[in-house]
């Protein structure tokens, strides 16, 4: 045997012994990463500069009536946390607490994970009891368990316009598509952009077509697809995507939708680059701390006539708090969550213009846009699951996808869904 | 001098072997074993042997995002390491240059990050510098919509790294430059050689593992390559833009298929190994030829 070959199996050997060493003590460090310290953390997504100062003022009623413990948030954008964010945190070695959630398949599968502690017993034995009305837990319960201590019920796309633009050109919200198309029309023909959105992450245009989807094809089929029970290039959802094209064909979306970014789709309609912003109900937030002075207004998605769907359906999300099922602290999230849902967190929040579903909340809302919003999603009208919250996010991506390659004119409706089908029927 | 045990080298290697297989050969092997699974990070895993390579080989994404990086190193190798040696060649020839090179390795110190958000203002197609520069000029069918064609958004994003790293490669080729005698360049200026022959015939020939390695840095990172991508299109539009690194954080973060992610780790990782042995290989051929 050579030299170098016999170096080679010293240094093989070398290797192999080291990393029979390393093994227990990387083994050790991970055993020992379990948290019993006085810190109570939770994760959830930016609430904007005056949400986070309610956020505070809630931190500081635990503190004040738990002394030597301590509240840490951990805040990440949305579509990270949404996406890569939450799930890293959760199997990290400080996973938190307390996390924002929202309603649908992604609590379904926290459950199963055991990320998310089963309620009933806590909240009939707590304060929390007496805050809430009992239906406001269903779209948070998994199996008649309650996973979910609900914040909002979101409603995550409908058609924000520009009430001075309107009032200029003699214009009144919509009631059936092909009205919206003749203010489009119009607005165009103005020199003005119908509809700007900032679908970089896809899920903008997503929640805004998913909903016309459903309008055209029911609210059954659009189900079917997200899990997988029919194709996603079925003729119904093809001949629905065509809509997309039309708005496309006539310029109705501002050309830079794809490339930017949601908040930069909200900058173009603040700034009056755009008439109307197909966008959910935080911007009722948002257009507080970033544009207080634009005059704005919404309808939901008008009539399309032929349609198979309930055509006064809203597309909506409930939102809120899961309790770590892994943490230790269970019983604290509870004590926490009794300050946090307290009538005086409760009117801070009002006043920062989101919507609570406390009781209390719900009997006096402080900004009419959010009592307009609230009788909306509280309206008895079927409630359609966004797709990427009501749904796996791999289905969603691929149903977004599609619907952005149209906006763009760079497929077809059916080689776009073609494409998503392939693309889902692989993995 | 020899050691006085047996066992003194491999005390002295011994901390380096540890961190060594703490931080890539453990996490190689536990990458390895992921990527025979199904798992979404929750669970528990499934065996499934060989499905995900062969999902991979056969994943036109996947496929797409090597041709991606294939344009994006090609393009780089001019707009980082030959505009980096022609700025060297410039800037070594000239006295008080300072300022220059100074102002050139600026954004080579800048997080990727934040190249990355300001480079995606300046490209924004509504209120970016570049289209308003265009608009002022009265180019208006000029202006684009650079990060979300897919005619222009790989371009737009080599074009940021040439401006990040021909910095880099400036420094490299400078260090290199400075070291070739000074006599053998007046010799070959009293011949009669211009500045290009100098340069070109001379210089650039005799700094040729610099330029080798310089390659071999562009080639490999570019292969890496994923802040860049990440922040500015995220792979969009339509992947357009996806290159191997971003869709494998795509497939274990986002979709959740840590073993699917894994195996497209592992054949990044193995296409890394391949170029650089190929290029040592090609080193080693080439090493009797004179340079400095």
């Amino acid at each position: 045997m050579n030299k170098p070959e016999r170096n080679w199996r010293k240094l093989l050997a070398g290797l192999l012994v080291t990393t029979l060493a390393v093994v227990p003590l990387s083994s050790c460090s991970k055993s020992g990463s379990d948290s019993s310290d006085k810190i109570l953390r939770i994760s959830t997504i930016p609430q904007g500069e005056t949400g986070d100062k309610v956020w505070a003022q809630a931190a500081e009623i635990f503190k004040s009536k738990n002394p030597g413990w301590d509240v840490q948030f951990v805040i990440q954008d949305d579509d990270l946390y949404e996406t890569v964010g939450l799930p890293n945190q959760l199997t990290g070695s400080n996973p938190p607490d307390i996390y924002y959630e929202w309603a649908g398949d992604r609590i379904v599968q926290r459950h199963k994970d055991g990320f998310a502690a089963e309620l009933n017993d806590k909240i009939a034995s707590s304060k929390l009891a007496s805050l809430f009305d009992p239906s406001v837990f269903t779209a948070g319960s998994v199996n008649g368990k309650i996973v979910l201590l609900p914040t909002g019920q979101d409603v995550t796309n409908v058609i924000w316009y520009d009430t001075e633009v309107f009032a200029k050109y003699g214009l009144k919200p919509p009631t059936t598509w092909d009205e919206l198309l003749a203010i489009c029309a119009k607005l165009k023909a103005a020199g003005i952009t119908p509809f700007s959105i900032g679908n970089k992450d896809l899920w903008v245009a997503g929640n805004w077509f998913a909903h016309v989807y459903t309008r055209i094809i029911g609210e059954k089929m659009y189900h079917e697809i997200m899990t997988l029970q029919t194709p996603m290039n079925s003729p119904e959802l093809v001949d629905a995507m065509k809509i997309v094209t039309d708005l496309k064909k006539n310029g109705y979306i501002n050309a830079s939708a794809n490339s930017i970014a949601d908040n930069e789709g909200y900058t173009l309609f603040f700034k009056g680059e755009a008439a109307m912003l197909p966008i959910g109900s935080w911007i009722v937030g948002t257009q507080k701390d970033e544009a207080p002075a634009k005059k704005m207004d919404f309808f939901n998605i008008p009539a399309i006539s032929g349609g198979k769907g309930d055509q006064s359906s809203v597309i909506g999300v409930t939102v809120g708090y899961v309790i770590n099922g892994k943490s230790s602290k269970i019983d604290k999230a509870i004590e926490f969550f009794e300050g946090f849902f307290s009538d005086e967190i409760t009117a801070a929040w009002q006043k920062q213009g989101s919507s609570p579903v406390t009781k209390t909340a719900m009997a006096e809302q402080l900004d009419p846009l959010q009592v307009k919003l609230g009788k909306l999603i509280r309206s008895g009208a079927p409630i359609v699951a966004p797709p990427d919250t009501g749904y796996q996010l791999k289905i969603a991506d691929a149903l977004n996808l599609a619907t952005s390659q149209v906006i763009d004119g760079v497929k077809s409706p059916k080689d776009a869904l073609d494409e998503a089908q392939a693309k889902i029927g692989k993995s | 001098m020899k050691p006085s045990s047996r066992w003194t080298p491999l005390l002295l290697v011994g901390p380096a072997l540890a961190i060594f297989c703490l931080v890539v050969f453990l996490p190689l092997l536990g990458t390895i074993g992921l990527s025979i699974t199904r798992w979404n990070g929750f669970g528990t895993p499934t065996f499934a042997g060989l499905d995900n390579y062969h999902r991979a080989i056969t994943d036109s994404v996947f496929i797409k995002s090597f041709r991606n990086v294939g344009i994006y190193i090609a393009a780089t190798l001019i707009l980082e390491v030959l505009v980096g040696l022609v700025l060297a060649g410039l800037l070594s020839s000239r006295k008080s240059t300072t300022i220059y090179r100074i102002a050139l390795f600026v954004p080579v110190m800048l997080p990727m990050v934040v190249v990355s958000v300001l480079w995606r203002f300046i490209y924004n197609p509504d209120f970016g510098l570049i289209n308003a520069i265009v608009r002022k000029l009265g180019g208006d069918n000029f202006s684009q919509v650079w990060l979300g064609d897919t005619r222009t958004a790989l371009l737009a994003i080599c074009f940021v790294s040439g401006w990040v790293y021909s910095g880099f490669y400036l420094a490299i080729f400078t260090a290199g430059l400075q070291r070739i005698p000074r006599d053998i360049i007046e010799s070959a200026a009293l011949d009669g050689a211009t500045e290009k022959i100098l340069f070109w015939r001379i210089k650039v020939p005799m700094i040729k593992s610099v330029n080798q390695v310089s390659a071999l840095l562009c080639i490999t990172g570019g292969i890496q390559g994923f802040d860049l991508f990440y922040v500015m299109t995220g792979g969009g539009p339509y992947y357009t833009t996806e290159v191997p690194t971003t869709y494998m954080v795509r497939s274990v973060f986002r979709d959740q298929e840590i073993g699917y992610g894994s195996a497209l780790a592992i054949l990044v990782t193995l296409t890394v190994l391949l170029v650089g042995l190929v290029f040592t290989k090609m080193r080693k051929q080439s090493e009797n030829s004179l340079e400095y």
